[in-house]
């Protein structure tokens, strides 16, 4: 049992076409367009369809869908059990877009497979990580900015730079480490703190505080994506949703750093390992 | 609280298992494995939703809140890890938390959208 997919998914890669986000004939088309003169029964049915989609996916997510399954944890399966009104099999989901009519029957049937990958957060309780001997600078006391680039080289001088900063609150980085703006306050700093490290050590041009802003800038300096096995010190992970960054910090992304959350609205740097199916990983070529 | 087998309660079981000696910090790494590839397929489930702002304003809203669900899960995983690194218990606490943060969040948006799927069926008759 490990880290298969449970079969009920399908667990090819790639997407169900249920989910695969082609309208199907006659609903506009994939470019959304129809809207704003079209047949308004059409545009209901489009949204209809859609939050029949995401209201399946909810369903799953709550469901667990097999989750405690494959955990060894016999009923705790995939199904709505205990969910009022969600009892029956469910009509219309996995194939394609139904033409409407679902919430009546309930949730039940899964619909194919969803591929493989990631997504994932931070969150990263305060102390017992840093790694001996880079040792946290907790609260403060330093006066200036710490200047990067001495220690490794290229991907690695980045690393040993974000590790200086380690047990930081990451919005007091402001003004100590090159180049960072603690542009999320005391939170949704991760994309700043990762570029800050690699601007700084000269990784990067430029400075990015979104994620999504990192990953095009990234793109356009000529990273690439790699599997996990081929990351390296210096490399970015990057969750799914997008929401999330941090600095590889070990060879095949087994270990990350970065700017993570130790509880809602508040982020300290921190190094942690890192399931290397739980984002992307992007490499300078 | 709603939904049995949600992540959710697959954490808080997991959690008392390992409490209870019923399985070791290998099983229960293995496990939360298991748990993050769950979320991940989620993830890409989601990310694959034709959600078009001209034809559903507001699903964009609707697809943020179930990702911050999913890092809710995703994050309540990670602290689980280090719980088990660390021996603290203020983290397998902390964990629970988020993961029931991430559970009332999703729960909430699942019955909101069930509400408007409703309402739409009922009007597209």
């Amino acid at each position: 049992m490990t880290g298969g997919f449970n079969p009920m998914y399908g667990g090819s890669p790639g997407f169900n076409p249920a989910f695969g986000g082609a309208m199907g004939p006659g609903m506009g088309g994939p470019g959304g367009c129809c809207c704003g003169g079209g047949d308004p029964r059409m545009m209901m049915m489009q949204q209809l369809q859609i939050m029949e989609q995401m209201l399946n996916m909810m369903a799953m997510m709550m469901g667990g869908g097999g989750m405690g399954d494959m955990m060894g944890m016999p009923g705790m399966g995939g199904d709505m059990m205990g969910m009022p009104g969600m009892g029956g099999g469910i009509p219309n989901f996995g194939g394609g877009f139904p033409g409407g009519g679902c919430m009546p029957g309930g949730f039940g049937g899964v619909p194919g497979g969803f591929g493989g990958a990631p997504g994932g957060f931070g969150g990263v309780p305060g102390g017992g990580f840093s790694p001996g001997g880079f040792g946290g600078v907790p609260g403060g006391g330093v006066t200036g900015p710490i200047q990067g680039g001495a220690a490794g080289q290229g991907g690695q001088a980045a690393v040993d730079y974000a590790r200086r900063f380690l047990g930081r609150d990451s919005y007091t980085l402001k003004g100590q480490m090159n180049n960072f703006t603690a542009a999320g306050g005391k939170t949704n700093n991760c994309a700043d703190f990762v570029c800050s490290a690699l601007q700084s050590t000269g990784q990067l041009k430029g400075h990015f505080v979104g994620v999504r802003a990192l990953e095009q800038a990234l793109q356009r300096q000529g990273y690439r994506r790699v599997p996990a096995q081929q990351a390296k010190p210096g490399d970015v992970w990057i969750s799914n949703s997008r929401s999330h960054t941090e600095l590889v910090s070990a060879p095949g992304g087994r270990r990350t750093i970065g700017s993570n959350n130790i509880r809602q609205g508040f982020q300290r740097i921190s190094e942690r390992d890192k399931n290397p199916a739980s984002g992307v990983y992007y490499s300078k070529g | 609280m709603n939904f049995p087998g949600s992540p959710y309660f697959v954490l808080e079981r997991l959690l008392e298992e390992y409490r209870n000696g019923l399985r070791s910090p290998e099983d229960v790494a293995r496990s939360l494995d298991i748990f993050d590839s769950f979320v991940s397929q989620w993830n890409e489930g989601l990310m694959a939703l034709p959600v078009e702002p001209s034809v559903l304003p507001d699903g964009e809203e609707t697809l943020n809140g179930s990702f911050q669900g999913l890092e809710c899960f995703s994050e309540a995983s990670a602290m689980m890890r280090d719980f088990l690194a660390s021996g603290d218990e203020s983290l397998a606490d902390q964990a629970l938390d988020t993961a029931r943060q991430g559970h009332e969040t999703l729960e909430s948006l699942f019955f909101e959208t069930a509400r408007r799927v409703e309402t739409l069926q009922n009007e597209v008759g």
